[in-house]
This record gives structure tokens, C-alpha cells and sequence, in this order.
């Protein structure tokens, strides 16, 4: 009996505090897809600017973006597309959608070593200051981003933001790690103002 | 020629002398990281130096002086210990930084403060999850908590020297693995927005831990630095150790988990390269180790490094609370060169440190059980372990 006490004791405390994280995990799981505003943190980026439609640029910026990281012994790190102008997608014509796709880099990256701009690419590094933003998780594939990009401006309009400068995608999960594209894990950023 | 107890005595001295200096580097280190966050290429540089072994050093001398042999003592009585000296002062320093966030909303790590919501999650982190949300220096108590668990199961076999460097490898090797897929573990990742909460309690990062724990073992068990050792010779030895970190430490590149800290964070389980970090992490321990040795008759030092525990957990006030905006202000204030950086950097840490003397006194005379003296009795707390 005296043996079993402390076992009993054990199970009462941590019982509450396993059934907590339970609770808690699968409720960050399902807010995981729903929009919300925060303040993104400043940094250094490696930017490849390419003008083109993104269905052909990504895949140049992702090669551009991967081999300059090996060339500068870069740590891997998810890559990102900005548009600067957030409504890129409704005012110009595909071919001249500039884009400038990035990775987070250290401060202590500096020097280009030898990698040169070309016809396409133009590349630098650049201090993004922290901004506020507007943010969604899009599961699946690329082309229906539209979907969660509605989701997420209504849920701009309802809290009282309005949509100011870039539009944002973050790679987390995409075609080069995932075969399937209902798998692909994309956030979708807008810079909003109160 | 000193007696066994004078020996005993004077490696204890040193040790904490190293521990005072390797706070100092954490001082240092933190508004460094705080230049660093507010654009400066210069104090990246400078933190990547320091956090290649300021962390390491602590495993190690407390590897230094912890006891070789374990078996002759009970587990039940050793756990409570190790809970009065680790955990108790961890939720302690954790709670005395909860205060200033009913006030301030610029706490820098992402709870949103003063919430409900942001309590909550700071709690549930720091309890349940074993990672200090309110106060993140502290991490290293927990994750020293976790290693002295391993050091109880490991240590009866530790019986010559040639074991000890096989179960070290061993655990390095556990540890390299798991800090190489901390991408997909992702111990930092309830600190995110809508992360989850896993019972982690640092254990990804206590394997590497315990590796560099034995390191100091071995060294205590070899004499390394024991009894008087000439001043020349020690100067040499740091002078030597200093040229190998400065040489090694930016070699480490390119294959860290975070980033865009392309530094060596225990914390976060980013190590890089596994053969270059514990290299340079093992040299500059030893240099701080040296230094110590060099400089064991300072009393201030002495009484320092008789309280870094507390002084240790204190930084928190600094880390979280204002040198974001003093680095914000000062790289307005002056050009950001190495200079200015080193200069400002040193003398904030050094303030800092001295800013914390009075309420180290206070704890000390009021509740010295709560910040890592658990066998003392009174005024207010009875003594936790006997």
C-alpha cells in the first residue's frame, strides 16, 4: 500500500499537466491555419530580384539562392518571395511581375565573393526592418493560394488593418521535399496598417 | 608545496573565478546579440566569437568539479539536492522576471504581455516544457539539472580515463544527431506563434551537455590546472589557447539550424560543424580556465564568482528588458566600429554585473535558498536539503 502512494501521487500531478498539453497542442494545431497579425522581426536577406512570370522564376531564383549559399557557406534556410507591391497580381502583366526572392542571412554575411548579376538576376543582400503583418497558412497546392489569400484579406478587413506595401510568400513545404502538392505548406504575408 | 586540501581548495577558487568570467561573456554576449539584432556586421562577428565557448565553459568546469563517483549516495537524496540548487532557483529567477512584464509591454521574445493568454503560454513553457520563456538565460539550469541525472547513471563507470573519453564520444554522438535534426524536432519551436508544447526539459541539448560535463571530469581527474602552476606558463597556455579559438571559431560555418545566427546556440541546439565546434568550444574553455588560474587572489572576483548562479539569472532583467533599446540607442550614438563595439559592449556587461551586487546581497541575506544555497537554514526559509 505504502509503495503504491508515491505511483498515485505521480499520476494525480501529472495527469492535469499531460491533459493540458493535449488540450493546448491540438488547439495551436488548428489555429495554426487560421490568419493573424503580428509583428515579423527585422533581419538580413540574400535577395535574387528576377522579372518574370514566378512559375518560371522560382525555380531560377531557387537555384540562384542555393548555389550562392554554398559558394558563401550559408546555413540552409527557407526561401521567401516578395512582390513589393501587394496588388502586383491585379496591375501588371505576368512577364513583369517583379520579384524579389529571398533567405534569411546572418549579420555577419557581407561580401558577394564572386557571384555577379545577370541578364535575369539581380543580387544582394538587404536589412529588412521588423514590420507588421497580416499572415496565413496555405496547405496545398500553389494554385489555390487565391482561396487563403480571401480568407486572409477579409480577416485584415475585420480587425481594422488595411493592406500597405509587400505581399509575401514563405516556402515551408514545397515541391523540392514534398512530391505531393496538397502537402506543400506555404505562408502568405501581407504588410498591413492600422 | 600545498596540502591535498589546499590543492583541493585553490582548483575551487579558480573554477569560480572561470564561472564569473564566463558570466561576464554571457553579459557580453547578450547586448552584443542586442547590437547585433539592431544591424551591426561588427557585432555579429564579435558574438559569434564568444558563443562558440561561453556556454560550453559552463558544462565543463561543472563537470570540473562535480564529484567522479556517485555510487555511495543515495538516488533519492541526490535528486532532492539537485532540485534545491537547480530547479528551485530556475522557477525563482523565472518568477522574479514575471513581475516588470505587468508593466512593460516590450518583452522581447514573443508572449504577448500582459495577456492571459501570454501568461499562460510563458507558464506552461517554462513548467511543463522546461525552457525559461520569462527568463531565457536560465535555460542552462535546466539543461544542467538533466545532465546531473546522466552524470548519476553514467558515473560508476567512469573509471579510467580511457572510458571516460568513449562514453563522452558516445554522448557527443547522441547529441550531434539530435542537434543536426532539430530542424525536425524543434525544441524552439513552442516559442513560435501557434508552437507546441513538448516536455523537452533541454534533454536534445543535455547530451552534447553531458559530453562537455566529462570533459571537465576528465581534466579534474588528469590534475589539468591543479596545484601551482608556473605564471609564465599559464599566460603562454592562454595566449596559445586564444590564437587556436580566434583562428578556428569563423571556420564554423554553414551548417547551423538557425540561420541567421551564424553562431553556435546551445539553446537552440545549433552547433554546426561537430568537429570544429567542440574544438574551438573546448579551447576557449581552457582559456578561461587559465585566465582563472591567473588571476585566483581577487577577492572581488572571488565573491562574484561565489554567487554566478544568481548573477547569472539576474542577466535575464538586461537580456529582456532593456538591451534591445540601449544597442538601438548607442548604434545611433557612435559608429559601430570594432572599437566602439568591444568598448560599449564590456562596459555594459561589467555595469550590469555591478548592478546586480545589491540585490545579490539581498537574496544572499533573505532568501539564500531560493538562489542555489539550499543547505542554508533562515532567516525567512528553513533550509531545503540538510
Amino acid at each position: 500500500m505504502k509503495k503504491t502512494r508515491p505511483l498515485v501521487k505521480t499520476v494525480v500531478f501529472l495527469l492535469p499537466a499531460i491533459l493540458f498539453i493535449i488540450f493546448y497542442n491540438l488547439r495551436m494545431n488548428n489555429e495554426r491555419y487560421e490568419p493573424h497579425i503580428y509583428t515579423l522581426t527585422g533581419g538580413r536577406v540574400l535577395v535574387a530580384q528576377i522579372t518574370g512570370d514566378p512559375e518560371i522564376t522560382m525555380d531560377t531564383a531557387a537555384i540562384t539562392l542555393y548555389s550562392a549559399s554554398r559558394k558563401l557557406k550559408l546555413s540552409p534556410s527557407y526561401m521567401s518571395a516578395r512582390h513589393l507591391q501587394w496588388n502586383q497580381r491585379d496591375t501588371a502583366p505576368l512577364q513583369d511581375w517583379v520579384v524579389d526572392y529571398s533567405k534569411m542571412v546572418p549579420e555577419t554575411a557581407t561580401g558577394l565573393a564572386d557571384i555577379k548579376d545577370t541578364a535575369d538576376v539581380k543580387i544582394f543582400y538587404e536589412r529588412r526592418e521588423e514590420t507588421e503583418i497580416a499572415e496565413i497558412l496555405h496547405l496545398g497546392p500553389y494554385e489555390t493560394i487565391p482561396e487563403s489569400l480571401e480568407k486572409l484579406r477579409q480577416f485584415i478587413d475585420k480587425e481594422g488593418y488595411k493592406i500597405s506595401g509587400f505581399y509575401e510568400e514563405v516556402y515551408i513545404v514545397f515541391e523540392q521535399i514534398e512530391p505531393n502538392p496538397y502537402d506543400y505548406e506555404t505562408l502568405l504575408r501581407y504588410r498591413v496598417v492600422k | 608545496m600545498l596540502t591535498k586540501s589546499q590543492l583541493s581548495a585553490s582548483r575551487i577558487l579558480f573554477a569560480d573565478i572561470a564561472r564569473i568570467y564566463g558570466v561576464a561573456l554571457v553579459f557580453y554576449g547578450h547586448i552584443i546579440e542586442s547590437y547585433m539584432k539592431a544591424g551591426s556586421p561588427v557585432a555579429a562577428v564579435h558574438y559569434k566569437f564568444v558563443y562558440s565557448f561561453h556556454m560550453p565553459l559552463f558544462f565543463i568546469l561543472s563537470g570540473y568539479i562535480a564529484k567522479e563517483h556517485l555510487t555511495n549516495i543515495e538516488f533519492g537524496l541526490y535528486l532532492k539536492n539537485k532540485v534545491a540548487s537547480r530547479l528551485v532557483p530556475y522557477l525563482f529567477l523565472s518568477i522574479l522576471l514575471i513581475i516588470p512584464t505587468f508593466w512593460t509591454t516590450d518583452f522581447t521574445v514573443g508572449l504577448e504581455l500582459p495577456t492571459v493568454e501570454g501568461y499562460v503560454k510563458g507558464i506552461a513553457v517554462t513548467v511543463l516544457a522546461g525552457f525559461p520563456y520569462f527568463n531565457i538565460p536560465t535555460w542552462f539550469l535546466i539543461c544542467l539539472f538533466v545532465v546531473e541525472m546522466m552524470h548519476y547513471v553514467t558515473s560508476k563507470f567512469l573509471t579510467s580515463n580511457s572510458k571516460i573519453i568513449l562514453i563522452a564520444s558516445g554522448y557527443y554522438l547522441i547529441g550531434s544527431v539530435l542537434a543536426w535534426n532539430a530542424g525536425f524536432l524543434k525544441p524552439t519551436n513552442m516559442l513560435s506563434q501557434h508552437g507546441k508544447i513538448f516536455p523537452y526539459f533541454m534533454i536534445l541539448e543535455a547530451f552534447t551537455g553531458y559530453s562537455l560535463y566529462l570533459v571537465g571530469v576528465y581534466l579534474h581527474r588528469n590534475g589539468f590546472l591543479a596545484g601551482k602552476i608556473s605564471v609564465l606558463k599559464c599566460f603562454l597556455g592562454a595566449v596559445t589557447c586564444l590564437l587556436l579559438v580566434y583562428f578556428t571559431y569563423d571556420l564554423n560555418k554553414g551548417m547551423f539550424t538557425i540561420p541567421f545566427y551564424d553562431a553556435v546556440i546551445l539553446a537552440g541546439s545549433s552547433h554546426g560543424n561537430p568537429i570544429l565546434f567542440p574544438l574551438t568550444a573546448i579551447l576557449g574553455s581552457v582559456l578561461i580556465m587559465m585566465l582563472a588560474k591567473l588571476t585566483t587572489d581577487s577577492r572581488v572576483l572571488l565573491f562574484l564568482g561565489g554567487n554566478t548562479l544568481v548573477i547569472f539569472g539576474l542577466n535575464g532583467v538586461f537580456y529582456h528588458f532593456i538591451n534591445d533599446r540601449l544597442a538601438i540607442w548607442l548604434l545611433s550614438q557612435h559608429s559601430g566600429n570594432f572599437l566602439a563595439i568591444l568598448v560599449s559592449g564590456a562596459v555594459i556587461a561589467c555595469l550590469s554585473i555591478a548592478l546586480t551586487v545589491p540585490f545579490v546581497l539581498l537574496l544572499n541575506q533573505f532568501i539564500p535558498q531560493l538562489i542555489g544555497k539550499p543547505k542554508i537554514d533562515g532567516p525567512l526559509i528553513p533550509k531545503l536539503v540538510s
